[in-house]
């Protein structure tokens, strides 16, 4: 599955209260590579976005059927993003190419990915770009101690971009990455000082841009050799003690259908503590490897990479997750992988 | 409208097109899911058939029978037909494949 080439990217930009996502954004607004973004924003705060299109949001939610907040669909995300579309299709606005959505620092961001993977309409004309999470590099540590949702918006992270480098100790920033790897080792991490960010590498779309996506999920997998590379506890959160990520490998081709018949499964009993999957596989039947993402209980429709990027066709899956048994993860992922051998 | 769902329309994202580009023919692939499928939920009694291409039925050992249109949207129908909590790290359900590998 591909996106059409003119589907329009959504970066969502998230992180605590405080964090610098205001300042980060209204730096790449500034940035060439951000020219012609609609932006949305939750709430206006103390530093103001002097950009032509910026819309706000209210806090009205629906909740889906399944009861669990990953998929819950924001009508007034919905709503505004409609809005916008239909107006550029109207000439009203600027014909905007990119839409940028920076999310509340109090809430989990994941409703925001709902709305625009699950809504029948916006799925067709839009797409999920980078999640983008800023982290205070001064107080960051103690955020995620005090704050599960900072966990959480570190998680699910396509980038993490620790704000304030220039306000902070340089160990105390030393001990935020090394946190930061262990909570999320499949996240790109950049540093910020005076809110200035590498546009470009914000923005480079993991397994979407075809520009980019051999390069990138390489990175998301470096680490993945061994499927003990990051069983290491993160243990910086009193309430997410358990949140743990790993690299599991699968040196046999797998078959699609077993494969679907086990991630739709896991999901189900436990997509709540899956906090993120990023997995790139060797298809029986498949000419190219195929590349699959989830955020809780969403999956993000899966797209085709030109090659794979290691040596070897050996599949590699990341999962960020949550009281979650990694050896009976390990263990399920074989077995079903074993279906029909 | 199922919050599980990765699409909602056309083809869902476990569909062989999608990740294995169509290398059996579409029907081929759903009768080969469902049979994938049983040997997974044989061991909670359940019975899995390919619904004229369109959807799964699965039916429970009371002989409850729910359809459910994708593979998403089958666990939570096959919990309901069975009773109970499907879980894929089961050491009990793993044991049971293990036990079927050849």
């Amino acid at each position: 599955m591909t996106h059409d080439p003119d589907s329009i990217p959504v970066t969502v930009l998230t992180g605590f209260l405080g964090s610098g996502k205001t300042t980060l954004l209204r730096h790449l607004l500034g940035a060439p590579q951000f020219a012609d973004t609609a932006v949305l924003i939750n709430e206006f705060g103390e530093i103001g976005l002097d950009h032509l299109l910026v819309g706000a949001l209210d806090d009205d939610i629906v909740l889906l059927q399944s009861g669990c907040i990953c998929c819950t669909i924001r009508d007034d995300l919905r709503t505004a993003i409609r809005g916008l579309y239909d107006r550029r299709a109207r000439g009203e606005i600027p014909n905007f190419r990119r839409l940028a959505i920076e999310t509340t620092g109090l809430a989990d961001p994941t409703p925001v990915l709902s709305t625009i993977l699950h809504d029948p309409v916006l799925r067709h004309h839009f797409h999920l770009g980078n999640v983008v999470t800023t982290v205070d590099g001064v107080t960051g540590l103690t955020d995620l101690d005090a704050h599960p949702e900072t966990v959480k918006q570190a998680a699910i992270a396509d980038r993490l971009v620790i704000t304030k480098r220039d306000l902070a100790v340089p160990a105390t920033v030393e001990a935020l990455r090394a946190a930061l790897r262990r909570l999320n080792p499949a996240a790109n991490q950049l540093e910020t000082e005076n809110g200035v960010a590498d546009a470009e590498l914000l923005l480079a779309e993991d397994a979407v841009g075809a520009a980019t996506r051999d390069e990138t999920v390489q990175r998301w997998l470096a680490d993945g050799g061994s499927d003990h590379a990051h069983t290491a506890p993160f243990d910086r959160n009193r309430h997410d003690r358990d949140i743990r990520a790993c690299c599991l490998v699968l040196e046999r081709p797998i078959a699609w259908a077993a494969f679907g018949i086990w991630l739709t499964m896991l999901l189900n009993r436990h997509g709540a503590d899956v906090l993120r999957l990023k997995a790139i596989l060797t298809v029986a039947g498949a000419d190219s490897p195929v590349v699959v993402q989830a955020v809780q209980h969403l999956v993000y429709p899966p797209t085709h990479l030109a090659n794979w990027p290691f040596g070897d066709r050996h599949s590699r899956l990341v999962l960020i997750t949550r009281g979650l048994d990694q050896a009976a993860l390990r263990l399920s992922l074989e077995r079903f992988m074993a279906l029909g051998r | 409208m199922c919050g599980l769902c990765g699409l909602l329309a056309g083809a869902h994202w476990t569909d062989e097109s999608v990740g294995a580009g169509g290398a059996l023919p579409a029907r081929q692939a759903k009768l080969r899911r469902a049979a994938l499928l049983n040997d997974v939920l044989g061991f909670y009694r359940l019975r899995v058939d390919d619904w004229q291409g369109a959807a799964l039925s699965v039916r429970g050992p009371t002989g409850r029978t729910e359809l459910a249109d994708s593979l998403a949207d089958l666990w939570p129908k096959a919990e309901a037909a069975a009773g109970r909590t499907l879980d894929p790290l089961d050491p009990d359900l793993l044991a049971f494949l293990a036990s079927r590998e050849p």
